[in-house]
């Protein structure tokens, strides 16, 4: 008989990766704590210093965690666009969600500056900022549903995906044009993605809205999987096209309008990590790749997080910069060696 | 005669495109009667309907008129799932670039019977393996499907329709890519599978003279109306010569092959 690959040892090697980076990840920041003290304020015991126990419980464990969610979430994300649109181009962010959420964050802050009221008084909080996001996720996500349903072509909700995009960004750019210095880089440093700052109250809503979509991922395993032939063998296969189609874009839509509420526009991760992935397990099934994707997602902007806050200790590095400037030359060197991509 | 058990049965079935309010029949009257076991070929020039008609009998498409039967029941009837488990398909279409190995390939013919997750058991993996065993692929298994050349690939195809267990497979012009040994390989390879797995294989196909010696029955799709029999019924009403125009390609009676025409 002939035996399934098995891919065990890989996982767990990644597990061990991902706790190391995750103690490690807490472990750095502009106080030094000892490494023991970290632990026993870890594992529930009494730090001889009480603001250390602020720190590390009130600040960098949740930090540590939204980082999890948010490069396990974007990678999810990349890989199901990828594979929906047969693209090896696909991101995360191609359905214009980002976009969405930066105009809700643009109106909210560039608004306030030239309507003033009470506007100006959410701008400020963390929750204005989150909701101002999720309300324009919210609104292209509708706007991409109402096309799924209309379009049958797939590659077309692709390009008004990106369509949704330009718009978006071309109302940012107006009303940055009749805002004042400081609003707008008030917005530039929204943009600019960030882990920290989230309360307990915040990371359990976006945790909630994170699962959400993973449960959602349990329908569309099989179908993601019969896409890999294309949508004729898929439909032969006994998938309902539309509905598959549908539920991606709804989990899609809902991890990324969470992350991008919560922590900005990331790049990078979303596009690149998929390929990682793909690179190091050599296959394309699903059932692996989810995992697998989820995991490499954490890695990744767990290390990104790390080159932010180490070069000098004092200064945190724009996040969005890190991914970026670290990954770009990764992945570039990687289909160097390797020469070719797959969806 | 009315005790055999028809595998698929057509009626006055027409086929063709509906837009809105315009309706373009491609062919109509058509009457056709498939076995278990038979391997049924599609034969006709460019243009003719064969897709449109493969297309219509296994539902992509919607008839225009009459009616289209899978073991006695009317296929508007059939879900998505129950016709994934009746009918399944190789096609033309080339297939996405992905690192699926051919062992996964074949493997996702057994979906419509797996669990959510598409955990394959005893009972897939052994389907899975005779695919590849029928097909003389068992030796790819490992492989990435595209390492293979054309001929493999096209058999690797074959035994995915065939790890779906279904009572019929249609294949779209199975050798369009292939080479002379190639096609006639993938030809054996196809009437050796409905003798010895009793499915129906239905094929489109250019390859008109081998296609006359290997199959069953012939479906004839011309100008005039389509036509359905063995060779010999077929010889005996002159039916293969309204395949082509006359000037270039003629049938030859005598040696049961077309033959190109001498200036």
């Amino acid at each position: 008989m002939i035996q399934q690959k098995s891919y065990t040892k890989q996982f767990i090697a990644l597990s061990i990766v991902l706790v190391f980076l995750l103690i490690l990840n807490i472990s750095f920041g502009s106080v030094s704590i000892p490494f023991n003290e970290i632990i026993d304020i870890l594992f529930g015991g009494n730090s001889s210093k009480s603001s250390w126990e602020l720190i590390i419980l009130h600040f960098r464990l949740p930090k540590a965690i939204t980082t999890i969610l948010v490069g396990s979430g974007l990678a999810i994300s990349g890989l199901l666009m990828q594979t929906l649109f047969r693209n090896p181009l696909a991101g995360p962010f191609v359905l214009g969600i980002s976009s969405g959420a930066s105009l809700g964050v643009a109106l909210l802050i560039l608004g306030s500056g030239i309507f003033g009221g009470v506007l100006a008084i959410i701008a400020f909080s963390n929750w204005g900022l989150a909701i101002a996001s999720s309300l324009g996720a919210a609104l292209v996500l509708m706007a991409i549903l109402v096309t799924a349903n209309k379009v049958r072509n797939t590659m077309s909700i692709l390009i008004i995906g990106l369509m949704f995009g330009t718009v978006t960004s071309a109302i940012i750019s107006v009303l940055t044009f009749f805002s004042d210095a400081e609003k707008i880089q008030q917005f530039i440093f929204w943009s600019f993605g960030s882990l920290g700052n989230l309360s307990w109250n915040e990371v359990l809503v976006f945790f909630i809205i994170y699962l959400l979509g993973i449960l959602g991922l349990l329908k569309v395993i099989k179908p993601l999987n019969t896409f890999l032939l294309g949508e004729n063998y898929s439909k032969s296969l006994g998938i309902d096209i539309k509905k598959s189609r549908i539920i991606i874009l709804l989990i899609t839509s809902l991890l990324t309008g969470v992350i991008t509420a919560f922590a900005g526009p990331i790049a990078f991760i979303g596009l690149a990590v998929p390929h990682i992935t793909k690179l190091v397990f050599k296959t394309s099934n699903h059932k692996t790749l989810l995992p697998a994707v989820a995991i490499l997602g954490a890695i990744v902007l767990l290390v990104c997080d790390l080159i932010a806050q180490l070069p000098t200790s004092e200064f945190t590095l724009p996040i969005n910069a890190v991914t970026s400037l670290f990954g770009a030359p990764v992945v570039i060197w990687l289909l160097i060696r390797k020469k070719k991509i797959y969806i | 005669m009315s005790t055999k058990k028809y595998i698929l049965k057509t009626k006055s079935l027409a086929v063709g495109y509906q837009q809105k309010k315009s309706v373009t029949i491609i062919q109509q009257d058509i009457n056709l009667q498939l076995l278990a076991g038979e391997f049924v070929t599609i034969l006709g020039k460019n243009g003719i309907g064969k897709s449109t008609l493969l297309r219509t009998l296994t539902k992509v498409q919607e008839q225009i008129s009459g009616d289209v039967f899978l073991q006695q029941k009317k296929i508007q009837s059939y879900s998505l799932k129950e016709l994934s488990t009746t009918i399944s398909l190789v096609l033309t279409e080339k297939l996405p670039e992905s690192q699926l190995t051919v062992f996964e390939l074949v493997a996702l013919g057994r979906q419509p019977y797996t669990n959510w997750i598409g955990k394959l058991q005893e009972n897939d993996i052994e389907r899975i393996t005779s695919a590849l065993k029928l097909t003389e692929t068992d030796d790819l298994a490992q492989k990435h499907f595209h390492e293979l050349s054309d001929g493999q690939l096209q058999r690797v195809l074959i035994a995915r329709a065939l790890a779906q267990d279904t009572k019929i497979i249609m294949l779209d012009e199975p050798t369009a890519h292939l080479d002379m040994h190639h096609t006639i390989k993938v030809f054996q390879l196809l009437k050796k599978l409905s003798k010895e797995t009793e499915k129906t294989i239905i094929i489109t196909t250019h390859e008109v003279n081998l296609a006359i010696n290997a199959a069953d029955q012939l479906i004839l799709l011309t100008e005039n109306n389509v036509i359905c029999g063995t060779k010999n019924e077929l010889i005996a009403k002159d039916s293969f010569n309204a395949l082509f125009p006359s000037d270039i390609v003629n049938f030859n009676a005598s040696i049961e092959q077309f033959i190109i025409k001498k200036n």
